[in-house]
């Protein structure tokens, strides 16, 4: 048999330049950590307009206005707001502004043990309806658009089903409505777990569990390769802080509240009642056929979190005919921030809008 | 197995010579307390204000019935009518300790055989994306054991005054040592991508090298080494053992965490804290009004608007 050689010398050489360009980079790296990084999030000013309990109501407000009706956005109950002006260049709340689109977005706080027994009829029928009422009011008109991400998403399905007289226009961005599939992790661990345990343990469901939770998914991306790819990037500030940001807002994670935690996980990912218009909610059953108005439905081909099969159902069994799917080449997070979707995204629903608002000003 | 009533019997002749000698000393014991050390009225009064006197005195009397009794018990035990009784009592003690230890050697031994069965496994060959050859029975063989030889000392009958709090600590120690079995067991799982990983790599690069191609980009190896890594774990996770280990992991988290509460919340209860159930009631109670109040405003809204 023939003996393998060990190529020493190459081995040395490379060791020797990688020593060399590491002790370059660690210089730079310690020059970058040490100095005045730029890692705010949601440096996009808003005013506070509206406040019931915890929920809060942000409003931004475009230079100049194109759209008579206002969006209001309805981001998750997992994670935050946040995200969709997570830095200035990659912000989904500047790109509507500077469309000329009147925003208003839910901030859902940080929901304490006094909040467990809030249902997903209380944030429906009660904080989000109220909301709505409010802007209504404000505006002195009937109907507003509605935007949903992820779980704010279903939120904004079951609502526009329950009160479709309120909503002119629906988008809805990686929102979950069909949880019969198993294609996505997230699918086959939650039909496998005892909510009703681990409201009767936790009160409301811990965030950072979640969280945790979430980086199990894929371990070897989120849990080294990201960091390999941080040590690799360190002396560059710009990487960096955006490095930061992003992890500001994953792990800022608020707490769900036990009985929305437990109904989500029960009816919709383990019974699938949405899809089926066999979900009740405050007693009344949440017919999909009444989403009478005009329906775009963004989701993200590699969404490891909520499948397209997941997505793309909605639009088959909702009442109304004017319906469009787009699909992006991007995962849960990238249609939001990533910088080919950002050229793409937010400029689209803010066309959609504008081709469907008939009090343009 | 030698027989458990030959080796009580063997022991019985013995046992009672001791206890005979045992006797004797016991006796002994006891008179020289009473002749040199304890005071009587006769030859040493006792000081009637000297409360330490007293006090002293008092002890020697408390040791002085100690050692009658133990005297009395002793030389009962030995007398020829109680002798068989007592020795059917050894016997019973060696089956029962033969039993004990019988039921041990078993789960033991079978534990035994798991270790070995996963040390011969140290080395072997490795299929990439395949996991059919996992080996986490390991634990559940601890777990068993841990369920027939320790759990039932846990849970035997608390009794007396302290009886609610004893079985409260007893289930919380119950609880966290079976969540740490799962932890342990999805721990181990977790680090099987890994494993594989790390084993597949090595072999590739051996192979490399044996071809004279080796790595110069130590990048691209780690880049096929992470989506390797990936694919083990896309793998892994999906797989009905690991989505079962986590589900155990969690629930016996749940378990353990209520126990730790019903713990606390007895400790909490002692102090002038309100405890996160007296909270939760208030918390239920200030829900159900604020609905109600929502309901009637939205109801007197109605008829104003009428």
């Amino acid at each position: 048999m023939e003996k393998t050689r060990i190529p020493v010398d190459l081995i040395l050489k490379n060791l020797a330049e990688e020593h060399k360009t590491s002790k370059t980079r660690i210089r730079k790296a310690v020059d970058v950590l040490t100095h005045q990084l730029k890692t705010e999030i949601s440096t996009t000013s808003y005013d506070i307009v509206y406040q019931e309990d915890r929920v809060k109501l942000k409003h931004y407000t475009p230079e100049h206005i194109e759209l008579k009706t206002p969006l209001l956005i309805i981001y998750a109950l997992i994670n935050r707001e946040t995200m969709l002006d997570l830095q200035p260049d990659r912000s989904v709340v500047k790109t509507l502004l500077n469309n000329g689109i009147d925003i208003f977005m839910i901030d859902w706080g940080f929901p304490t043990r006094k909040d467990q027994y809030l249902t997903i009829g209380d944030h429906v029928n009660g904080y989000i309806n109220n909301i709505v009422k409010f802007i209504c009011k404000k505006y002195n008109i009937p109907r507003i658009n509605l935007m949903g991400i992820c779980m704010g998403g279903t939120f904004c399905v079951i609502y526009s089903a329950l009160h479709p007289e309120k909503i002119k226009n629906l988008v809805l961005t990686v929102t979950p409505t069909n949880f019969d599939t198993n294609k996505g992790l997230l699918n086959i661990w939650m039909k496998n777990t005892d909510a009703d345990q681990l409201g009767e343990t936790y009160g409301n469901m811990p965030g950072d569990l979640m969280n945790l939770g979430f980086l199990l998914l894929n371990p070897a991306r989120l849990l080294i390769d990201k960091y390999v790819g941080f040590l690799k990037n360190m002396d560059n500030k710009e990487f960096v802080e955006n490095f930061v940001r992003m992890e500001k807002w994953i792990f800022d994670s608020p707490d769900v509240p036990a009985a929305t935690f437990k109904q989500f996980i029960n009816d919709c990912y383990k019974k699938n009642l949405l899809i089926q218009n066999k979900l009740e909610i405050d007693g009344e059953v949440v017919d999909l056929r009444k989403i009478t108005m005009p329906v775009l439905n963004f989701y993200g081909k590699y969404d490891h979190l909520v499948p397209p099969e997941s997505c793309e159902l909605i639009t088959h069994k909702v009442g109304s005919t004017d319906t469009r799917d787009v699909c992006f080449d991007t995962g849960h997070i990238g249609i939001y921030v990533s910088s080919k979707c950002q050229k793409e995204f937010a400029p689209q629903i803010a066309d959609w809008l504008k081709e469907r608002d008939d009090s343009r000003l | 197995m030698e027989d458990p009533t030959i080796a009580g019997r063997e022991s019985e002749h013995s046992a009672f010579s001791w206890l005979e000698l045992a006797t004797g000393f016991w006796d002994e014991v006891s008179k020289i307390i009473t002749d040199t050390q304890i005071p009587t009225d006769k030859k040493n009064p006792l000081p009637s204000n000297e409360d330490s006197f007293k006090n002293r005195y008092r002890t020697y009397q408390i040791w002085k019935t100690g050692f009658k009794n133990i005297n009395s018990f002793v030389q009962m035990m030995t007398r020829q009518d109680n002798r068989e009784a007592v020795s059917e009592s050894m016997v019973t003690f060696f089956e029962l300790l033969t039993q004990i230890t019988g039921d041990s050697s078993e789960n033991l031994l079978e534990f035994q055989q798991h270790i070995l069965n996963s040390i011969s496994r140290v080395g072997e060959h490795t299929k990439a994306y395949n996991f059919d050859d996992l080996d986490h029975r390991i634990f559940e063989s601890l777990r068993k054991l841990y369920e027939y030889e320790f759990q039932k000392y846990i849970y035997v009958p608390k009794l007396g005054l302290p009886r609610f709090y004893l079985e409260r600590i007893s289930a919380l120690i119950d609880k966290f040592n079976i969540h740490y079995s799962y932890l342990s067991e999805l721990i181990y799982l977790f680090f099987v991508p890994i494993e594989k990983t790390n084993r597949i790599i090595q072999a590739e690069i051996e192979e490399m090298m044996r071809h004279k191609d080796f790595v110069e980009d130590s990048d691209a190896l780690y880049n096929e080494w992470v989506k390797m890594l990936e694919g083990h774990y896309m793998k892994l996770l999906q797989s009905a053992e690991y989505t079962e280990v986590l589900k155990k992991t969690i629930d016996s988290l749940s378990d353990y965490r209520k126990s730790k509460d019903e713990v606390l919340y007895l400790i909490l209860k002692m102090l002038p804290i309100p405890t996160n159930k007296e909270m939760d009631d208030v918390y239920r109670e200030l829900y159900m009004m604020k609905k109600q109040i929502r309901e009637l405003t939205d109801q007197m809204n109605q008829l104003s608007n009428r």
